[in-house]
């Protein structure tokens, strides 16, 4: 076995305006589609990693129902309860550890209501849940309330306008309108989303994370293996944690773990000059005040904007527990679409429970084959 | 391939949930910093934090992430890991990949308690096989006794067997001051306590306990310039059965273990683990699992569980002791006891028991069961590397 790390086959399930699905269905559904597209079976898959969170899946323990459709069936597994991002971490050190060669990872999200309101209030809700009962769940802080005290912060320094929030939040939906995995695929204008509902002052519906229900399975192998599709190379990555909500960094410096991983990931990578060697970024910045401050710690101020979540990012898709995932899909994407092989990419995402506030961030550097 | 090693250990004191004054907070920071100091090492050491949950039993949705962050260890990533009953072994598991994967020299792994804040339990457990069964109000004690039907039937014995597991648990807890419960309990007494579950009497039950594990894993060059002798995590691996009753026709053993121990002694060249192990701490939180672990990891022959029992092997005297902490049967925090076999298989490996010390130990198991229909099992193998100095 060895470490080098190869994207054989990825795959989604879900994804449109159905739902809610059962969650060992979308799980069964993406990672069959991603184990076909990689050309393995079953008994080639070494480690089964699932990323996804009791609440949203809508069962106590749900990795009872979602890992053996993972394919980990009277083999290895874990679950993460975070970002799909994280999963892939842990799919990489198993890969390089030499405990594996063919990792499975699934992030799923399968939505519990159909309709739409029901679903961004039970997401608030799950947000409130992830916070501290006694200081902040009392107070219903949720990561909207967070992500707006920090909105309404930059404002106020002169850092932005709710204009600008709108503007960058339009911008994103209408790049993403059509893609195929976009949870909103109407046109809209600045002034649309800002005549959106009011979450929390300064920030509307429209300027907050598009939700979705799917699943995003993805087949690492390792270059040992003689995957027959290899679609693109994992080339590094860093990782790092937001400080608790009592820190105040979420307010001050939300981008300081972003940068962190990022600095971490480019640096064994041996990236040094961003805007000339990455083709492609993705990044996950809930609100579109973060939008700025997360390409800054990426080292991305210099790419142009049309190459920044080329797909309208998360304001166009947004799917709790496997934004990671699809996060990384898009960038592979958008590489095919140049056409560059070699053409590198860096994926920023992160879960969005508590805002950036105890968030694990991850920083992935993928590479077309 | 470079090895991961448990450097140090913390474990704070096991007490009825119920009667917690501490937060879970204050119980992981005491666990956290008793296991860097026992390593001799501090919080800025270490690089990466894996943290056990289960939401649903657990106070707020992915606390472990919450706690963690209190730690002080900085903006360190924070894999948090939720598998039921799996999870507590699946975080050096976790661990052990990271640091040999090169890219983390020092991991620490963290077991929160589970118990602390649950308001309630039942709902919590119905909502296990929401979507694929009907509701039938079982609760994790009638699973355990289903198995334990399925076992005396299928080997033509009875439930009084169980007793014997459960007074040796009892016994062996006396000496250990971090267990809950630390009452003697004869045979008769353990069949004197009201029945819970047909099959399980109160004896044979675990306690529902509050306490916080952490262990410090790091590789093997970081662990040389600590505190303690060398304990390598040799191998470690998960497997998951099925979590629908309707495939899990035979419940009167555990398959996934078995197969998990063959795979678990072949990568760490054990052909004879009667012979071969030392010491081992399982996850028993009814009194009939015991005596099934014994059998899956080949210790005996299917259903003469009882007989190695009872012939004293596995006692803290025997030449093979299981449970010599008292294990679940005595203190049961969740999480923090499904991690609590790796960090008491360690300080034996270390010449460091707590309560026993297994002279001459130098090979362990280590594990942890749960999950949906006690679907997956997490099984490691801790050897020690060197000597102990004397």
């Amino acid at each position: 076995m060895s470490s080098g790390l190869i994207i054989s086959g990825m795959a989604c399930a879900g994804f449109t305006d159905e739902g809610p699905w059962p969650l060992p269905e979308l799980v069964f559904d993406s990672s069959h589609a991603a184990m076909k597209a990689s050309g393995v079976t079953k008994s080639d898959i070494d480690l089964s990693i699932v990323a996804s969170y009791d609440l949203d899946d809508g069962y106590a323990f749900s990795n009872g129902a979602s890992t053996p459709a993972a394919a980990g069936y009277m083999s290895s597994s874990y679950r993460v309860t975070d970002d799909f991002g994280v999963a892939l971490i842990g799919a990489s050190s198993a890969i390089k550890a030499g405990d594996a060669d063919v990792v499975l990872v699934v992030g799923v999200n399968p939505l519990q209501s159909a309709d739409l309101k029901k679903q961004f209030l039970h997401d608030e809700l799950v947000s409130n849940y992830s916070f501290d009962p006694v200081l902040f769940r009392s107070v219903w802080t949720t990561s909207s309330i967070l992500m707006a005290m920090h909105a309404s912060k930059a404002i106020a320094n002169g850092l932005t306008t709710q204009e600008r929030l709108a503007q960058i939040a339009s911008d994103e939906i209408n790049r993403g309108r059509r893609h195929g995995r976009s949870a909103r695929t109407v046109q809209v204008t600045p002034q649309d989303v800002l005549s959106s509902q009011l979450v929390s002052s300064p920030l509307t519906q429209l300027m907050l994370p598009a939700t979705i229900g799917g699943a995003v399975a993805m087949v690492l192998v390792s270059d040992r293996f003689n995957a027959k599709n290899q679609r693109a190379r994992l080339v590094s990555y860093g990782a790092s944690c937001g400080a608790h909500v009592l820190s105040n960094e979420w307010l001050t410096e939300p981008e300081s773990a972003v940068r962190e991983a990022a600095n971490l990931a480019y640096s064994r990578a041996g990236i040094t000059d961003v805007a000339g060697q990455i083709d492609i970024v993705e990044l996950t910045a809930a609100s579109p005040a973060l939008v700025d401050p997360f390409t800054e710690a990426l080292g991305a101020s210099g790419v142009s904007r049309e190459k920044i979540c080329k797909f309208g990012g998360v304001r166009s898709c947004f799917p709790r527990a496997a934004n990671g995932g699809v996060r990384l899909l898009d960038a592979v994407e958008a590489l095919e679409l140049i056409g560059k092989k070699g053409g590198q990419a860096v994926v920023h995402s992160m879960g969005n429970l508590t805002g950036p506030a105890s968030a694990t961030h991850s920083v992935h550097i993928v590479e077309l084959i | 391939m470079a090895g991961a090693f448990i450097a140090g250990v913390g474990m704070t004191k096991a007490i009825a949930s119920h009667k917690q004054t501490r937060s879970e907070l204050e119980l992981c920071r005491e666990a956290a910093w008793s296991a860097l100091e026992h390593a001799g090492t501090n919080p800025s050491s270490v690089e990466a934090v894996v943290v056990g949950h289960i939401d649903g039993l657990n106070g707020t949705n992915v606390g472990g992430r919450q706690v963690a962050t209190q730690l002080l260890f900085g903006n360190v990533p924070v894999f948090v890991v939720s598998c039921g009953g799996q999870t507590g072994a699946s975080l050096p598991f976790v661990a052990s990949q990271l640091v040999r994967s090169g890219d983390y020299a020092s991991v620490l792994c963290l077991g929160p308690p589970t118990f602390d804040g649950i308001v309630n339990f039942q709902k919590t457990i119905d909502m296990i096989t929401a979507g694929i069964s009907p509701d039938l109000g079982l609760g994790a004690v009638h699973i355990g006794s289903i198995f334990g039907a399925a076992y005396i039937q299928k080997h033509g014995l009875n439930s009084e067997i169980f007793a014997h597991v459960a007074s040796k648990a009892r016994r062996h807890a006396l000496r250990n001051h971090l267990a809950q419960i630390r009452e003697p309990l004869t045979f008769e007494q353990i069949m004197a306590t009201p029945v819970i579950s047909e099959t399980l009497t109160l004896g044979m039950v675990c306690p529902v306990s509050s306490s916080a594990v952490a262990l410090l894993v790091t590789t093997e060059e970081r662990a040389k310039r600590l505190n303690n002798p060398l304990v390598e995590i040799r191998a470690i691996n998960t497997k998951t059965d099925s979590a629908s009753e309707g495939t899990r026709t035979d419940m009167s053993h555990f398959g996934g273990l078995r197969d998990l121990a063959q795979e678990i002694y072949r990568k760490s060249e054990i052909t004879d683990p009667r012979n071969q192990l030392d010491v081992i701490e399982v996850f028993t939180p009814y009194a009939p699992f015991e005596l099934m672990h014994c059998e899956a990891l080949g210790l005996c022959e299917e259903g003469k569980g009882i007989e190695l029992l009872l012939s004293g092997a596995t006692s803290a005297e025997g030449d093979l002791p299981v449970n010599v902490s008292g294990g679940a049967l005595c203190s049961n925090a969740g999480v923090a006891a499904e991690l609590a076999p790796f960090g008491y298989v360690a300080l034996q490996l270390m010449g460091q028991g707590i309560g026993w010390q297994i002279k001459g130990a130098r090979r362990g198991l280590a594990h942890s069961m749960g999950s949906s229909l006690f679907m997956g099992h997490a099984l490691g193998l801790l050897e020690l590397k060197g000597e102990l100095s004397t």
